[in-house]
């Protein structure tokens, strides 16, 4: 079941709605038809209260869309679009005001019943009232519109009424013209219908509530406006009806007088209340816009800290804000790093450093300075008239300012008006300083200071405001750091898993065969190191080499080496007679060809399984490790590391060494990983230890998998759990008992 | 984090290095600015002294194989001192006694370059 109203509102909502220009155009060309009308018909002569119903109804059917848009205003956004609807409305009914002024200059004639006196008078009377017909209804319009917004919930029912009281007006002004007409000295229909309205409208101005929200500005002018307004206002309410404008006026469409009354006494009412709630808001003005500034300013920040994670951003905004929420006219901040204070000014810096060390080192009331203040108290500290203390100079020395170079070069394009300025600046003088330090949890990561002009200074709000951002800003520093680090190490670590895993694949899948010995071999890398390498190649002649080698470097670099020198291994071991000349050319084909400081170690035994020999070449790898009859020893070739000598002198210092065996001897060959081991306290493996473990356990004749487990059991035992720093990398080869094979010859 | 230091101190007609801590792949470059400093001063003839080193990695190694050419090609070396066994067993293992001048003592290796420029 609905209610009257809603049915109204749907039937409201129903009606087509014109945009403004082409509702003006409508009510402008029925104003057109009108005068055609007259013409045509001579009944231009007539006066404006003496016509006909066509001549009335004309006016009524044009003035129709700009009804319908009325009654169906635009709803205003927001309070700064309020504003521009005030200041609208305002203007143009000055503009109407100061054009109808000017028309008195005009020479044209209506006698007091608007009847033109001449064909001129009717034509320019007709031109004139062209104004009024078309900014009257767009003043409607805009004053329906701004007591609509952000009223009370009962108060459409008000606007209504306004909205039907301005219709009902014209309708009855235009369709009894000689009724409404002014007598004497008696107020006409229009203003005492204006009156009511503007009762009404005063009622819904009385809220206002845009007007607190509004800039400090737009306050000031809100005041003037108003008031103009009002006298605008006063003059269409009290328009006189002797006049001829008005005679043109009503001669055009008789109901216009009546709509600049009512118009009129509706502008009087509520130009009058906004003047009022200007007036009002006008003292916290101030407040009000700081109040918008903080919050504005810290609601910018607090995306910027989620958002961006550089530090450069980050300071020069904080700089900014610091400034916005105290008011200040400078902000610098003071970074500390690891002993080291450097002073950041931004990218255009509001004071020279020198004026920033001034301050800075300036005495608070207990004699300290400034800065050593906010370090020792951890607190905001302030200083309302600063002055230089007697030990200046030196508290340059120990603030050491690095200039970037967008801020030289930002200093440098400011200097030009550094000399101009030079005057005002020294009435101007930065005197008034406050300082927050910039702390997470125990850590002082520096300090902000924030700086006003002598005459001015900083209230609790200001402080404790400064204290909030600098806490923002310090919590932003420090997330920022710990993202770029988390970020750096993420990389790395991604980056020593690719290492690891591109190094796991060059290694051999599977150790060789033979009834002459055993073979197994394995590298563990460390967390951060990937250098670690060992191979089974091919000789020319057939016989199988084992390669062990390590490269210098972490990481990706290291693991691409390897892949190099495995490839250079492989690709040469085929027309390859000894491990020498394989040393020999692998060194021909790595010296200069990485950065001078890389080198690598290897170590390449070639097995001669028959004869139970083998041959072996060492290019600066740590010793072999042999075991032959129950006696350990370590095998030291002479060789300089790869990469290190040009290939001559690198030839010339490699040993091929020669090494018989018998049944059940070993050979370990290792990286430095094992014997470099630590224990928790520091203590290396070594060496020595090693080869007495397997030396020992060798008497009971283990296989390589068994003499590893062996060792490696020992090494835990004595690194009890500490993580290796080097890659851990062995190869153990038996030689077996051959029973079967046993060679006759 | 390991302590390094690299201190130079003339000691005509070189410069000597004296090395202090540890020498692995973090505080190498520090070294290298020595070195770097040193070449770029046109100081060439320079003596390193191992008397205060705990302890040297592949890193370390690598930084005088870097300096050692810039060193020879301008009549110059960068010789090598007062290595304690340990550290010295790195070195051997590399085969660096064969490539560099190793020496005890300080003094020998200046005699070294006073002998060989005639200065």
């Amino acid at each position: 079941m609905q209610t009257r109203t809603q049915r109204l509102d749907e039937f409201i909502s129903g009606l087509p709605r014109l945009s403004l220009p082409k509702a003006l155009s409508v009510f402008g060309l029925s104003w057109g038809a009108l005068m055609l009308y007259d013409i045509v018909l001579g009944s231009w002569e007539r006066s404006a209260y003496d016509f006909d119903l066509l001549r009335m109804l004309i006016p009524l059917v044009g003035f129709a869309p700009m009804y319908v848009r009325m009654l169906r205003p635009d709803d205003i956004r927001d309070d700064g679009d309020a504003y521009e609807t005030f200041v609208r409305m305002t203007t143009i009914s000055l503009v109407l005001v100061v054009v109808s002024a000017l028309m008195r200059v005009v020479p044209f004639s209506y006698t007091p019943l608007g009847i033109p006196e001449s064909f001129w008078s009717f034509m320019v009377g007709r031109a004139i009232s062209l104004l009024p017909l078309l900014m009257l209804p767009t003043i409607a319009e805009l004053i329906v519109r701004l007591i609509r917004y952000r009223s009370r919930r009962s108060v459409p029912l008000l606007a209504r009424l306004v909205t039907y009281g301005i219709g009902l007006l014209f309708v009855v002004a235009q369709l009894f013209p000689t009724d409404l007409r002014p007598v004497g000295d008696d107020p006409t229909p229009g203003i005492a219908i204006g009156s009511i309205l503007g009762f009404l409208a005063l009622i819904l101005t009385a809220r206002a509530r845009w007007i607190v929200n509004l800039r400090r500005r737009q306050k000031w002018a809100l005041l003037g406006l108003s008031f103009l307004g009002m006298m605008a206002a006063v003059y269409f309410a009290a328009l006189d009806d002797t006049s001829e404008f008005v005679g043109a006026m009503a001669a055009t469409f008789p109901a216009l007088p009546a709509m600049a009354s009512a118009c009129g006494m509706l502008l009087i009412n509520i130009q009058l209340a906004l003047f009022v709630h200007a007036m009002i808001a006008l003292p916290t003005a101030n407040a009000m816009d700081r109040r918008s500034t903080e919050v504005t300013s810290l609601a910018t920040f607090g995306k910027l800290l989620t958002r961006s994670f550089d530090i450069t951003d980050l300071i020069e905004t904080s700089i900014g804000v610091a400034c916005d929420v105290t008011g200040s006219r400078a902000a610098w901040i003071e970074l500390q790093r690891a002993g080291d204070a450097e002073l950041l000014l931004g990218h255009s810096p509001r004071l020279t450093s020198m004026d920033a060390i001034r301050l800075m080192t300036s005495t608070v009331a207990d004699g300290t300075t400034l800065a050593e203040s906010v370090r020792a108290h951890r607190d905001v500290q302030v200083i309302d008239r600063a002055h230089p203390t007697v030990g200046a100079n030196e508290a340059d020395r120990t603030v050491q300012r690095r200039e970037t170079a967008k801020e030289k070069a930002a200093r440098v394009a400011s200097a030009p008006n550094r000399t101009l300025d030079k005057s005002r600046s020294e009435q101007k003088e930065l005197s008034t300083v406050a300082a927050a330090p910039l702390v997470v949890g125990d850590l002082m990561l520096g300090t902000l200071y924030v700086a006003k002009e002598r005459a001015q200074e900083f209230d609790r709000d200001d402080l404790a405001i400064l204290g909030t951002v600098a806490d923002q800003i310090a919590m932003a520093m420090q997330h920022s750091e710990l993202i770029h680090s988390s970020i750096a190490s993420e990389r790395i670590e991604q980056e020593m898993l690719i290492a690891r895993d591109l190094q796991q694949r060059l290694l051999p899948r599977s150790m060789p065969v033979s009834k002459w010995y055993d073979l197994h071999a394995e590298s563990e890398p460390a967390q951060l190191v990937g250098g670690d390498y060992y191979d089974i190649v091919s000789f020319s002649d057939g016989t199988l080499g084992v390669v062990i080698a390590d490269v210098s470097g972490k990481g990706p670099s290291a693991a691409l080496y390897m892949g190099m020198i495995k490839g250079v291994i492989q690709a040469l071991a085929g027309s390859t007679a000894t491990p020498r000349d394989l040393l020999a050319k692998i060194n021909v084909a790595l010296h200069g060809q990485i950065d001078p400081k890389w080198f690598a170690t290897m170590t390449c035994a070639q097995i001669l399984e028959e004869r139970r020999i083998l041959r072996v070449a060492r290019a600066g790898h740590c010793p072999t490790l042999i075991i032959r009859n129950g006696v350990g020893e370590y095998r030291r070739s002479r060789g300089l590391g790869l990469a290190i000598a040009r290939p001559l002198m690198f030839e010339r210092n490699l040993e091929l060494e020669e090494l018989n065996f018998s049944a059940d001897d070993y050979v370990v060959l290792l990286s430095d990983g094992i014997p470099e081991a630590r224990s928790p306290e520091g203590e290396e493996f070594g060496y020595e230890r090693l080869m007495a473990i397997a030396t020992e356990a060798s008497a009971l004749n283990p296989s390589p998998v068994e003499l590893r487990n062996t060792i490696f059991t020992e090494l835990s035992a004595f690194t009890r759990g500490e993580l290796p720093i080097d890659d851990s990398t062995i190869v153990l080869l038996r030689w077996k008992q051959c029973s079967d094979y046993e060679t006759s010859s | 984090m390991n302590q390094f230091t690299a201190t130079v101190r003339e000691c005509k007609p070189a410069q000597v290095v004296d090395l202090n801590g540890y020498l692995d792949a973090h505080t190498a470059p520090e070294l290298e600015q020595t070195f770097q400093k040193l070449l770029d001063d046109q100081r060439f003839k320079i003596i390193v002294n191992f008397r205060d080193l705990a302890y040297i990695s592949s890193a370390g190694l690598g930084v005088f194989m870097a300096f050692i050419e810039d060193a020879r090609n301008n009549n110059g070396d960068i010789k090598l001192v007062g290595m304690s066994p340990k550290v010295y067993n790195v070195f051997d293992l590399l085969g660096f006694p064969m490539l560099y001048e190793i020496f005890d003592d300080e003094s020998e290796a200046v005699q070294k370059f006073i002998a060989t420029t005639g200065e």
